[in-house]
């Protein structure tokens, strides 16, 4: 297929996706905008978490950890001061954080560069470890995270939380930092260095037999992707507008592997359609735990029943679809019109 | 000290094992040597010694005079050692044109954000590297298969590619891990002027190991031959085939 | 200096229930190189099913507790034959997804099928009563559980050095593949190691539940997590390591309550910045031993 011909389709297709967000807001009630966002938010997650499990190849487990260093970053950075006095009635705040009002793209930004930051301090001795020991380490990463945030009431609320977030994360927000996510981890893995991350998931003591440094890339992956983690707890917290360490627990890690796995370890459109499957299954499922009206009779909701659905179906795919719906290849016009081509034969 | 790749008294012990004892070897530039030995002998861990997989319990070794043992693998390899793997090591997922091309990864001036801003300067590079890779491909006469997976090539040209590969970092010398493993006479003495042609070509020297008695005698100049962690004798190839310890080690005795 | 025996007998038993789990890991470990996520499930399970016999169904407590021994072993099989051992030659990644997909899928479950909300485990008489010894006090299971620990792992060391099971169990920890083309079924070895490693894992569960009696669906998480690390400071594949990695959890963190109650919160923590302290300075373990790859 010419390239021309690719341009103008990509053209096209934004050209719908802006027009399409931009009055999702007066078409859509607030319910589904909130899934909109919610499915860019995951969308960003995902393909972040994507390049170090499925592209690099190393199981990392700390995204809860990553994310709360963002949600947290960012949230006390943009809450006011007196909205700050108000949560932190137990404790007061630590000082230097209670006057800070910054705009949101700074927050953002300040929380996925600690994010970063710390993702950077902590990838010297974890990235060394094989397999099994890097994932329990970062799942630990995460705990310790969210234990520390517990305790540090004085910068943190404790378990109390913070309460009363701007509700900054709109359409434009969350779905530009995933088209700009998609971006930029879609062309870092097009060029040489996503060739590299192959190679080295491929066959690491080939790689470095071939001069490659796996240790730094190894490191680049995972503070791009802690990065973007970050930002993702950023915009989770200011759309659901309340924080609390227990929101970080393993299960939101485990949400984002479940989503990567099912999209396909290794492709950036699976974690893209993984996300949005995820999230619309997410509120779709939602009935399962609730009540279920049949008209003569109600079936009570059990709650957790949902989980249990979620938990089957990654089992099940991780059993028999091992390979995701994408696989490690991507989307690409020639495939979309070869489903056409093949549907039309088929008639 | 004229040699290209030394190795002085090195020795390696796993807990109370010695599996190599005070091994010393000499390669000047440009030579072809051989490196054999009954299996268990050691010799693949003296490869691992010298491209710093291992690292020597004593000794040293020596490229062009500058100490490399106690470096990383791929400071090794920018140095200028590259080797090949007995169980070739290739990347299966990708093609034989990229199993080429990431090789040359290790010299790419861009940085990270060129890489992802695709920048002119960067494109340049990337097409330079594709171009030097189909050029190699082509030098080994692979050039044809440069979109298939690696994976899906026969054994002898998945051998090939591994030597192009190692090829690309513009080594200074090349070891090569048991080239001739699994290959028939015929294909034996392909590899064999094969390896003539790229120490001509490409002016690498090589050092190699074998079981393959022909590819051994009929490539090398010089082999040294150990047994049991011990080099038991030294010299050119006729020297080496009526030494009478390197008989035994082999044989074994009546 | 009554507390201070308080602390000992605390952390002994706190010590030795989650050395019973973390030689659970290890064995699973060492012969398949899985970290079974769901272990700390199978222990949430034995709980329960001790409840359910116990305090629902009413038979005898030591009835209860074997069948519920047993129930757990059977689970532990069962869940290695359905999600484990169809992916036994793929990429570790994905059993150790697996593996995870099977302990939200327990705990869930668990969820749905026992209600969210805690139980409170009938704990029996003999078990539960205070015992006052000169002026320290506890509760008389705190005494049995380093006794029962003890004999458990004598029963352990038996079958592992005495038995031929115990040997090919032995020989598949340290070469799997060679110990098959010997003849040995490796899944009667895996079948019978997870079984072992369920068994520690109920025995010790059902004296969790009585020491502390809050059931909870989601009980087997921390103190699984916490029992992996054990393995893992003690040497992963290492059964005297597990043995030790546990000890040294449970102790430590009864000191920091012993000795820092403000930090107490911080507890849960102890275990992780353990594991983060041992992968860096040795990530093979107290006991462990570097295995070389073969490049």
């Amino acid at each position: 297929m010419d390239k021309k011909l690719k341009l103008k389709l990509n053209i096209v297709l934004v050209i719908i996706g802006i027009l399409f967000l931009s009055l999702s807001e007066s078409i859509f009630g607030s319910y589904q905008v909130r899934i909109l966002n919610l499915c860019a938010i995951y969308i960003v997650l995902a393909v972040s978490l994507n390049l170090i499990n499925g592209y690099i190849g190393m199981l990392s487990l700390g995204s809860a950890g990553f994310m709360a260093l963002g949600a947290y970053a960012s949230a006390l950075l943009t809450m006011s001061a007196q909205v700050k006095e108000m949560n932190f009635f137990l404790t007061p705040i630590v000082p230097i954080l209670a006057n800070v009002e910054l705009p949101f793209i700074v927050a953002l930004l300040i929380g996925g560069i600690l994010s970063a930051f710390v993702a950077f301090l902590i990838g010297f001795p974890v990235l060394k470890l094989t397999d099994d020991y890097l994932a329990i380490a970062t799942l630990g990463f995460g705990e310790i995270i969210r234990v520390v945030f517990t305790n540090l009431q004085s910068i943190t609320n404790g378990p109390l939380g913070l309460k009363g977030l701007p509700d900054y994360t709109n359409i434009y927000w969350s779905w530009g930092w995933a088209v700009f996510t998609v971006i930029v981890i879609g062309f870092l893995i097009k060029g040489s260095y996503g060739k590299s991350f192959k190679a080295i998931r491929e066959n690491e003591i080939a790689a470095k037999a071939v001069g490659i440094n796996v240790m730094k890339y190894k490191l680049m992956a995972f503070v791009i992707s802690a990065f973007f983690t970050g930002i993702g707890g950023g915009l989770l917290a200011h759309l659901i507008g309340t924080i609390d360490p227990l929101m970080f627990r393993f299960i939101l890690t485990f949400n984002i592997v479940l989503i990567i796995v099912l999209g396909g370890l290794g492709s950036v459109s699976g974690s893209i359609i993984g996300s949005i499957i995820f999230v619309i299954a997410l509120e779709g499922l939602r009935f399962l735990d609730a009540p279920m009206n049949f008209g003569l009779f109600t079936i009570p909701g059990v709650p957790g029943t949902r989980m249990v659905v979620f938990s089957a179906i990654l089992l099940f795919i991780i059993l028999f679809y091992r390979k995701g719906i994408m696989g490690r290849q991507e989307l690409s016009w020639e495939k979309v019109c070869s489903v056409k081509s093949r549907f039309k034969r088929s008639k | 000290m004229s040699s290209i790749l030394s190795c002085r008294d090195l020795t390696i012990k796993f807990g109370g094992l010695t599996a190599v004892d005070t091994y010393n070897m000499e390669i000047e530039q440009g030579e072809i040597v051989g490196l054999i030995g009954p299996n268990g002998a050691g010799k693949t861990t003296i490869f691992n010694m010298i491209t710093g997989v291992y690292l020597p319990t004593n000794g040293e070794v020596y490229l062009n005079g500058e100490k490399i043992d106690g470096l990383k693998i791929e400071e090794i390899v920018k140095k200028g050692v590259v080797r090949t793997f007995q169980n070739i090591r290739l990347f299966d997922d990708m093609s034989v044109l990229e199993n080429v091309f990431i090789a040359q990864q290790m010299n790419i001036s861009s940085n990270i954000f060129a890489s992802i801003l695709r920048t002119k300067g960067y494109r340049a590079e990337e097409s330079k590297m594709f171009e030097n890779a189909m050029l190699l491909l082509k030098e080994v006469g692979l050039e044809q298969f440069a979109e298939y997976k690696a994976s899906s090539l026969p054994y002898g040209k998945q051998r090939r590619l591994e030597i192009a590969r190692a090829l690309a970092t513009k080594p200074k010398v090349l070891l090569l891990d048991e080239p001739a493993a699994g290959m028939n006479p015929q294909e034996s003495v392909e590899l064999m002027e094969f390896i003539h042609q790229i120490r001509d070509k490409f002016g690498v020297t090589i050092f190699l190991i074998e079981h393959h008695m022909q590819v051994v005698m009929g490539v090398c100049d010089r082999v040294y031959v150990i047994d049991y962690g011990e080099t038991i004798a030294k010299g050119v190839p006729s020297e080496i085939q009526k030494n009478p310890k390197v008989i035994e080690a082999y044989l074994g005795v009546d | 200096m009554d507390i201070f025996f308080q602390h000992l007998i605390n952390a002994l038993s706190l010590g030795s229930l989650y050395a019973l789990i973390a030689i659970g890991y290890t064995m699973v470990y060492g012969i398949i190189r899985l970290i079974n996520f769901a272990h700390g499930e199978i222990f949430m399970i034995s709980a329960y099913f001790a409840f359910y016999l116990f305090g629902v169904f009413l038979l005898p407590w030591w009835l209860s507790f074997l069948l519920a021994i047993l129930l757990t072993i059977l689970t532990g099989i069962f869940v290695e034959k359905i999600a484990y051992k169809p992916l036994r030659n793929y990429p570790r990644v994905s059993v150790m997804i697996s593996a995870i997909g099977v302990s939200f899928f327990l705990q869930n479950l668990g969820i749905v099928v026992f209600g969210g909300r805690p139980k409170a485990f009938p704990v029996p008489e003999i078990f539960g009563k205070i015992v006052k010894i000169a002026s320290v006090q506890f509760v008389g299971v705190s005494a049995y559980i380093p006794v029962v620990t003890i004999l458990a792992l004598l029963a352990l060391l038996h079958i592992i050095y005495k038995t031929k099971i115990g040997m090919a169990m032995r020989a598949s920890s340290l070469d799997i593949e060679t110990t098959s083309l010997m003849g040995i079924s490796v899944n009667k070895v895996v079948s019978i190691t997870f079984a072992i490693g369920s068994g520690l894992a109920a025995v010790g569960g059902i004296m969790w539940s009585m020491r502390y009696p809050q059931l909870m669906p989601v009980m087997g998480l921390i103190p699984g997590l916490k029992c992996f690390i054990a393995a893992v400071v003690g040497g992963i594949g290492k059964i005297k390591g597990a043995v030790v990695g546990g000890l040294v959890i449970g102790f430590g963190e009864i000191a920091i309550v012993a000795l820092s109650p403000s930090l107490s919160g911080f507890r849960d923590a102890f275990a992780f910045v353990l594991l983060i302290a041992i992968l860096m300075i040795k990530p093979t373990g107290i006991f462990g031993s570097n295995a070389i790859e073969k490049v």
